[in-house]
């Protein structure tokens, strides 16, 4: 087997990590939408009892 | 008579070897058998360098997209778990994404660089020749 072929299975194996990355960074914004609409629900919570008082 | 692998080759089966005895066409052979193994001798130096750099930038994509990777996973639960002010969440995604794009690219180009290893390992006088037109004090110099 060539030195270009190795390096090709290499960094075929490589492109698993990157899958992984690229899921976690999916992950990641999910969270953060999730954490928008919980940021926002609180301050609408807030607003409510300011607007009670 | 300099010139390249190609045209030394060429001349020497349709213009020399027609013309002259067993011996000289022989000899004439083996100057040109000569002058192919130093090409390729300096075709597997230029490959061997190169793959060393391959795998120096390989190297470093690769731990990168592992720490971004998992500093993801943990901002990911901090997210989930509301541990995380939204401003500082975002600019930290912000961040491990590009740092995330950086090392693909890399990658990337690594496998780009490894497809050219790819055309020089399967054709090295190919290459050579292609060489000697860029840097003209490499062509070879021939006796036909």
């Amino acid at each position: 087997m060539g030195k270009a072929e190795r390096l090709r299975r290499l960094l075929a194996s490589d492109r698993r990590t990157a899958d992984q990355a690229n899921k976690s960074l999916l992950q990641a914004e999910d969270a953060l939408t999730a954490l928008e609409e919980r940021e926002q629900q609180r301050s609408a919570r807030e607003q409510a009892v300011r607007g009670s008082r | 008579m300099r010139r390249t692998i190609v045209d030394a080759r060429r001349a020497l089966e349709e213009d020399l070897i027609p013309t002259v005895s067993d011996h000289v066409a022989q000899q004439a052979r083996q100057e040109l058998a000569a002058g192919e193994a130093k090409a390729r001798r300096h075709a597997d130096s230029y490959i061997s360098e190169r793959e060393a750099e391959i795998i120096t930038m390989r190297d470093a994509a690769l731990r990168e997209l592992t720490e971004t990777r998992d500093k993801l996973d943990v901002l990911a639960a901090q997210g989930r778990d509301a541990r995380i002010p939204t401003a500082e969440y975002t600019a930290r995604l912000r961040e491990l994404s590009q740092r995330t794009d950086r090392a693909e690219d890399a990658l990337g180009q690594c496998e780009e660089l490894t497809d050219r290893l790819d055309e020089i390992e399967q054709d090295p006088i190919a290459w050579f020749d292609a060489l000697t037109a860029r840097i003209p004090r490499l062509v070879l110099d021939w006796s036909w």
